[in-house]
């Protein structure tokens, strides 16, 4: 193969690009999924003040992944980020029992956005690695998830710290985005 | 990888030359070189014994604790392994890995400080009271975890979980801001709260420690630190990484509010400006002065 069509090839790979916002409370491991999706440290995070955005390679798709600030004062910003969203990642703290109520009051003000709905769900519930930690099954209790309607939603235990249950998670969305790209 | 090993065969060639030539060792000639400043003189040493083939020099400049006598055993093994017989190289050679191994130990100390914060250390969580006690003379914290604690600039009912990957040492820098610059500090977190261009006080303290934990484990901070300890006689220590602390935050609350920011969501944007500037000046100029 020479060169010039080595290039090209890798220049055409990504076949297509997906949109993907990340959301939770300020806590909730967001910016540490996010340097796990990238192969990144994650070991040194910090709060997130405003959002970092960062593209990732993945089964075929270019995932570009904005990861927005969880803290109550930034939350109000949220909604400038939702347009164009093909996916939206919820991550929830499972250890942190005491903000279940919170966390869901978020969530559902978000289901119920206009510029959102249809959009996929993709609930992570993250540190599942601490023993702390709520099941998923409870937690899909506690946040009432049965009653989501009308959209294609899924809840996937995971540790953004280790990684478990992350591949998992990305190969469900890449899936589901296949086969709604091909409906198209 | 093959050329730098290429390299490296041409540069000891080169450098056997050179000790023949000159009958002196690389290390003897760099210590004996007048016209490169203090911090130039430690980056080529630091080098050149990071490079060498000789393991006393190696495990001499990779020393992260100081001990006066160690160090003499090891420049006396030095001496002994490299054959030197002109020895006033040795002061100033003393003087210079002195300096290398007071920097190496300052990333141990600030590596063993970022281990997580923990609620159960009375120590931490007494400094986290005092940082209230600093900032807020004049308001009683009501409990432990409480909503007062976003007044500060932090994000929920608990700081601790802001701490995250800078653990302890986040707190410690942010308390010497506000305990020994008290006026300072209250000055700061006042400006933060500017309903325009306002910031998260104690969110911008963690992420300034993030950022100079950074600069000094990627071994970036040399300039200032090298430069700073002759000029003032200081050995590096921890005052002078949480004075660089104060400098980095003074910094950015002016370019914040001279860049003009729309809302806080602006901030890794202008952030990434900040830090080119700031990584320049902490290489070029003394900051602390």
């Amino acid at each position: 193969m020479g060169l010039l069509a080595l290039l090209r090839k890798l220049h055409s790979s990504p076949t297509h690009e997906m949109r993907i916002l990340l959301l939770g409370l300020d806590n909730a491991g967001k910016t540490t999924l996010l340097k796990q999706l990238a192969s990144e440290d994650v070991s040194f995070v910090t709060p997130t003040i405003g959002f970092n955005v960062k593209s990732v390679q993945s089964k075929g798709f270019k995932l570009n992944v904005w990861d927005i600030g969880g803290q109550r004062e930034i939350r109000p910003y949220w909604r400038n980020y939702f347009e164009n969203t093909d996916v939206l990642i919820y991550v929830i703290d499972s250890t942190d029992e005491k903000r279940f109520l919170e966390t869901s009051q978020e969530l559902y003000n978000l289901l119920e956005e206009d510029k959102l709905a249809n959009v996929p769900l993709f609930i992570f519930a993250n540190k599942q690695d601490l023993v702390a930690a709520t099941n998923v099954g409870d937690i899909a209790e506690r946040l009432k998830l049965c009653n989501i309607r009308e959209r294609q939603w899924q809840i996937q235990p995971c540790s953004a710290l280790t990684g478990a249950g992350i591949q998992e998670g990305m190969e469900w969305l890449c899936k589901n985005m296949a086969i709604k790209k091909k409906k198209k | 990888m093959l050329f730098g090993i290429i390299h490296l065969f041409f540069w000891r060639i080169f450098k056997s030359l050179l000790r023949i030539w000159t009958r002196k060792c690389e290390i003897q000639r760099i210590c004996e070189n007048n016209r490169s400043d203090i911090y130039q003189e430690c980056v080529s040493l630091e080098a050149s014994m990071c490079f060498s083939k000789s393991a006393p020099i190696r495990s001499l400049v990779s020393m992260s604790r100081f001990n006066n006598k160690s160090v003499d055993e090891h420049i006396a093994a030095m001496i002994v392994c490299k054959g030197i017989k002109d020895l006033s190289f040795q002061e100033r050679f003393r003087d210079r890995i002195s300096l290398i191994i007071h920097y190496n130990s300052l990333i141990r100390e600030v590596t063993e400080l970022k281990k997580s914060y923990s609620t159960e250390n009375t120590t931490h969580e007494a400094t986290l009271l005092s940082l209230w006690d600093c900032l807020k003379p004049n308001e009683k914290l009501k409990e432990r975890r409480s909503k007062q604690w976003s007044d500060l600039g932090f994000q929920g009912l608990d700081p601790a979980t802001d701490f995250r990957g800078m653990g302890y040492l986040a707190l410690t820098q942010l308390y010497y801001l506000a305990n020994t610059r008290t006026e300072l500090a209250r000055n700061l977190l006042l400006k933060s709260q500017h309903p325009e261009y306002g910031y998260p006080f104690a969110l911008v303290g963690i992420h300034t420690t993030s950022f100079l934990s950074n600069l000094l484990t990627t071994r970036s901070l040399r300039y200032q630190l090298f430069i700073l300890s002759e000029r003032y006689q200081h050995t590096i220590s921890m005052e002078r990484f949480n004075e660089l602390f104060v400098y980095v935050f003074v910094e950015f609350d002016k370019f914040w509010r001279e860049s003009g920011p729309n809302n806080v969501m602006q901030f890794n944007e202008r952030w990434r400006v900040f830090d080119s500037v700031i990584t320049q000046n902490l290489n070029t100029i003394n900051v602390l002065n």
